[in-house]
Formats: structure tokens, C-alpha cells, sequence
């Protein structure tokens, strides 16, 4: 047994044997006397291949649930702002067209206070009725 | 019938959390590291249908994830100026031989590390080693010719010691 051990050993070191011969070496050691450092180190490589996860979760459900939340989220936001530009587009449209009614308004008054300023022009010939009576001191004696 | 993720991505498990463990050296932190792979290969696990390697894909984050940790902890230790704790704890529990195993995997270059617990530990084909790792198997061959040289050395010197 010793001599089929040190046989595998060497195709080992030179990486020239293949996973049944590395099987049956670590199967052969762990039942020899003898190689103690080698017996050590692949009880070792033994005990980490038998340990496996404890608490790890499949991701399928919570993760399901967690995408399906971040779709709604993410549906609700553009709604949302969506909703804020359009809100905001109808407000600065009704903006406008109130302050046009306004101009239209304003013109409105401009037109017709022109139409009573200039109707209003004729006025200005009274002040010239008691020109003459003012150039000759006349002065009408109601006696 | 089993979804994609199920028949091919889960199965992968185990050997990724041991592959995690040896890298950490701390079995609830590899967990965690895994636990948050598994998330983000659920997230994609349609990209990762189409890919020709998931396997690789899984290595690959699995392998960042852990360095993420790595940093983070060292950055860690430096804010709080002393000594890992918990890692030393773990160090103290490990059964000798576990101990002796990550001793000589400390002293391994990375690709040597990765290919030779995959070969041993997992006990992968050259070909599945290959495609874990997104490397030639003439990479594979060389890297864990190289680890047994030094490994051989490594239980020579313990001889010796005894």
C-alpha cells in the first residue's frame, strides 16, 4: 500500500495524475500509517469540502415582491411628475391668458379715453371768449 | 419544472460558498457575501440565460463582492486602529487541519489559490477549472502544477519541524 501511496504521490507532484487517482490517494492515506503532514492536509481540504451554507435564502420570492414594488414606485413617480408638468403647463397657460384679457382691456379703456379726449378738444376754444373784453378793459356796466 | 436560476445558478451554492470561506476566512461574512451574489444574479438572471458562461459570471461577482469586503474591513481597521476581531476569533475555532490548509493558501499567489482549491476542494476537471475562472486550461495546468510544488515544499518543511 505504502509503495501504490508513493506511486500517486509522485503523479501528484507532477500534476500528472487525474481526479481518480487523486481520489484514491487521499482514500489510501487516511487508512495508512505514516505521511502525517500529507494525512493532515487533506483531512483539512476534507473538512472544508463538508461545509456548506447555513442561513442562505433562495432570492426568488422577497426578491419578486421587492422588483414588483419598485415598478409600482417607479409607475407612481412618472404619474406623478407627469401630472406636476402637466398641472404646472395648464397654470402658466391660464396665467397668460388671463393678463391678455387684462392688455385687451387696458387697449380697450386707451381707445375710448382717446375718443373722449379729443371730443373734449373743443373745450379748449372757451378759454379764448373773453379775450377780447380783457385786450380793451371793457367792462359791460349792468347798470 | 425549475427555472433556469433553479436547475443552474443555485445548485452553485455550495461550492461558491466554500470558494467565498476560503477567501474571507469567516463563514457568516461569506454567507453575506453570497447571500447579496445570489440577489444580484436574480436580478439578472435573464442577462445571464443568454451568457455563454454563467458560471464564470458567478466567480467573477462572487470575487468582487469579496474584495468589496476585503477593503471595506481594512478601511475599517484603519478608522478603529486595532486588531480584526472577529477574524481572529474564527482563526482560533478552526479545527488544525483547516488551520494548516488556509496557512498554505495564504502563502499562494491568487490564480494559484483559486485553481488549487477548485481542483482539491471541489475536485473540478481542468475544464470546469477553466471555465470557473475565465482562463485556458493550459493556465490551469500551470497554476496548479505550481501549488503543488509549493505545497509539497510546504508539508516537507512540516516534516522536518516534527
Amino acid at each position: 500500500m505504502k509503495n501504490r501511496i508513493e506511486e500517486l504521490l509522485d503523479k501528484y507532484w507532477e500534476g500528472s495524475s487525474n481526479l481518480a487517482d487523486e481520489k484514491e490517494l487521499k482514500d489510501l492515506l487516511q487508512n495508512s500509517e505514516g505521511f502525517e503532514p500529507e494525512k493532515s492536509f487533506f483531512l483539512g481540504i476534507s473538512k472544508i469540502t463538508a461545509k456548506e451554507p447555513m442561513r442562505l435564502q433562495k432570492p426568488v420570492e422577497r426578491s419578486l415582491e421587492f422588483t414588483t414594488w419598485l415598478k409600482m414606485a417607479a409607475a407612481f413617480l412618472v404619474l406623478l411628475i407627469s401630472g406636476w408638468v402637466l398641472f404646472d403647463q395648464q397654470k402658466k397657460q391660464a396665467e397668460r391668458e388671463a393678463f391678455e384679457k387684462v392688455m385687451q382691456a387696458f387697449d380697450l379703456i386707451q381707445v375710448n379715453m382717446e375718443k373722449g379726449t379729443n371730443s373734449l378738444q373743443i373745450m379748449e376754444e372757451f378759454k379764448h371768449l373773453g379775450v377780447t373784453e380783457e385786450l380793451f378793459n371793457i367792462q359791460e356796466n349792468k347798470e | 419544472m425549475k427555472t433556469f436560476f433553479e436547475a443552474n445558478i443555485w445548485p452553485l451554492k455550495n461550492k461558491l460558498y466554500r470558494m467565498a470561506y476560503l477567501w474571507v476566512k469567516d463563514r457568516e461574512v461569506a454567507e453575506d457575501i453570497l447571500q447579496s451574489v445570489f440577489e444580484k444574479a436574480w436580478n439578472r438572471k435573464n442577462e445571464l440565460q443568454k451568457m455563454e458562461n454563467p458560471m464564470g459570471w458567478m466567480v467573477r461577482t462572487l470575487k468582487n463582492e469579496s474584495l468589496q469586503h476585503y477593503r471595506f474591513s481594512k478601511r475599517f481597521e484603519s478608522i478603529q486602529d486595532h486588531e480584526p476581531v472577529e477574524e481572529s476569533q474564527e482563526k482560533e475555532n478552526m479545527e488544525v487541519e483547516v488551520n494548516m490548509v488556509f496557512s498554505f493558501l495564504e502563502g499562494l499567489p491568487d490564480k494559484q489559490k483559486e485553481v488549487f482549491q477548485l481542483r482539491e476542494v471541489e475536485g473540478l476537471t481542468y475544464e470546469e477549472i477553466a471555465g470557473y475562472l475565465e482562463i485556458s486550461m493550459d493556465q490551469v495546468k500551470v497554476n496548479l502544477h505550481r501549488a503543488r510544488k509549493s505545497l509539497k515544499g510546504y508539508l516537507m518543511t512540516r516534516k522536518n519541524e516534527e
